[in-house]
């Protein structure tokens, strides 16, 4: 898996490419959470290069979204592929986290 | 720390007659089995999706009743999905118990009673001895189900194994108990193998009423 980061504003936008799983999501996990470590506190996972999450991807996106929840930061995700937003949908991952349909909108969210 | 099947036998403990109270052994078979599932995915040893249930890290745990589920899994030839896999697991809900039990022993949480009639070895009981683990326990769920926090991933696994063994309505009052319906219903989807596990127990439930209600009286 590959992630790109890029700050947008006030925003570090990450997109990772590839399959979420228990292979790759401990990368992510700690790709994010250097960031967060280093101040960020705004975060955007940009998923629509993802197009599979298993149940260790979803466990690292939620300890991220936990431990920015407790630093008082924000974080949102989206461009979720079909398949991903399916898991997203079963699992009620989309009630409890920010999910917004393209970059764009989700900026707006975090940036309010 | 503890392993699921160990909080969740604690939970299921009954502090006055030491004896775990259930509907149905086979209920406690499932939950279990959801449990001992539920530690090797967080310990990183498994992986599950919609589809399928796979071994990612074969390294055994050093915990014995976690490593014999993680060798069968690892060796079966057939993939199977969480579900089918809870319900292969709950063959092995005697040995979970008896193991997970012992280990609460060990621990110094549990002493061992054997209530014997004539002679003849009636019934085991487990009388607590320490009961800070349980309290930590119950304090962890109630806390979470208090909150709208994001959850963290062991909590979400707990509250699924209390809310398909029916702890609830033990640990809480009704009032209590209708305020928190919403967030236990969302917290118990967030886990895969626990909504395999609370289907499984669900359809169990249903069976022996239907057993119950057919029978001749």
């Amino acid at each position: 898996m590959t992630v790109a980061c890029n700050k947008i504003g006030q925003v570090m936008v990450l997109s990772p490419a590839g399959r979420l799983d228990a292979e790759t999501a401990p990368h992510l996990q700690d790709e994010i959470m250097t960031h967060v470590d280093s101040g960020e506190t705004k975060v955007l996972l940009e998923l629509s290069g993802v197009d599979y999450v298993s149940s260790a991807g979803l466990r690292a996106i939620l300890l991220v979204a936990k431990k920015l929840q407790e630093l008082e930061g924000r974080f949102a995700l989206c461009g979720l592929s079909e398949p991903v937003a399916k898991v997203f949908q079963v699992t009620g991952f989309d009630a409890i986290l920010d999910i917004h349909g393209d970059q764009d909108q989700a900026l707006a969210f975090l940036a309010g | 720390m503890l392993t699921f099947a160990e909080e969740i036998l604690l939970l299921l403990l009954d502090d006055e007659t030491g004896k775990i109270e259930q509907e149905g052994p086979k209920v406690l078979d499932v939950l279990l089995a959801g449990a001992v599932l539920m530690d090797l995915a967080l310990r990183d040893r498994i992986d599950s999706d919609l589809e399928r249930l796979f071994v990612v890290d074969h390294t055994p745990t050093g915990e014995a009743m976690l490593d014999s589920a993680l060798a069968e899994i690892n060796r079966a030839r057939k993939t199977q999905n969480a579900g089918e896999w809870v319900l292969t697991l709950s063959d092995r809900g005697g040995d979970f118990k008896a193991a997970a039990l012992d280990q609460l022993v060990r621990r110094g949480i549990l002493d061992v009673l054997d209530d014997k009639f004539l002679w003849v070895l009636q019934t085991r009981r487990y009388p607590m001895i320490d009961d800070r683990e349980e309290q930590e326990v119950r304090t962890r769920i109630l806390e979470v189900l208090s909150s709208d926090t994001i959850p963290d991933p062991r909590d979400v696994a707990l509250i699924c194994l209390a809310d398909a063994g029916a702890v609830f309505p033990v640990v809480m009052s009704k009032d209590a108990l209708d305020r928190a319906s919403g967030r236990i219903a969302q917290l118990r989807k967030m886990d895969l193998i626990g909504q395999a596990m609370s289907g499984a127990v669900r359809q169990l439930v249903e069976d022996i009423a239907i057993a119950m209600w057919q029978r001749p009286f």
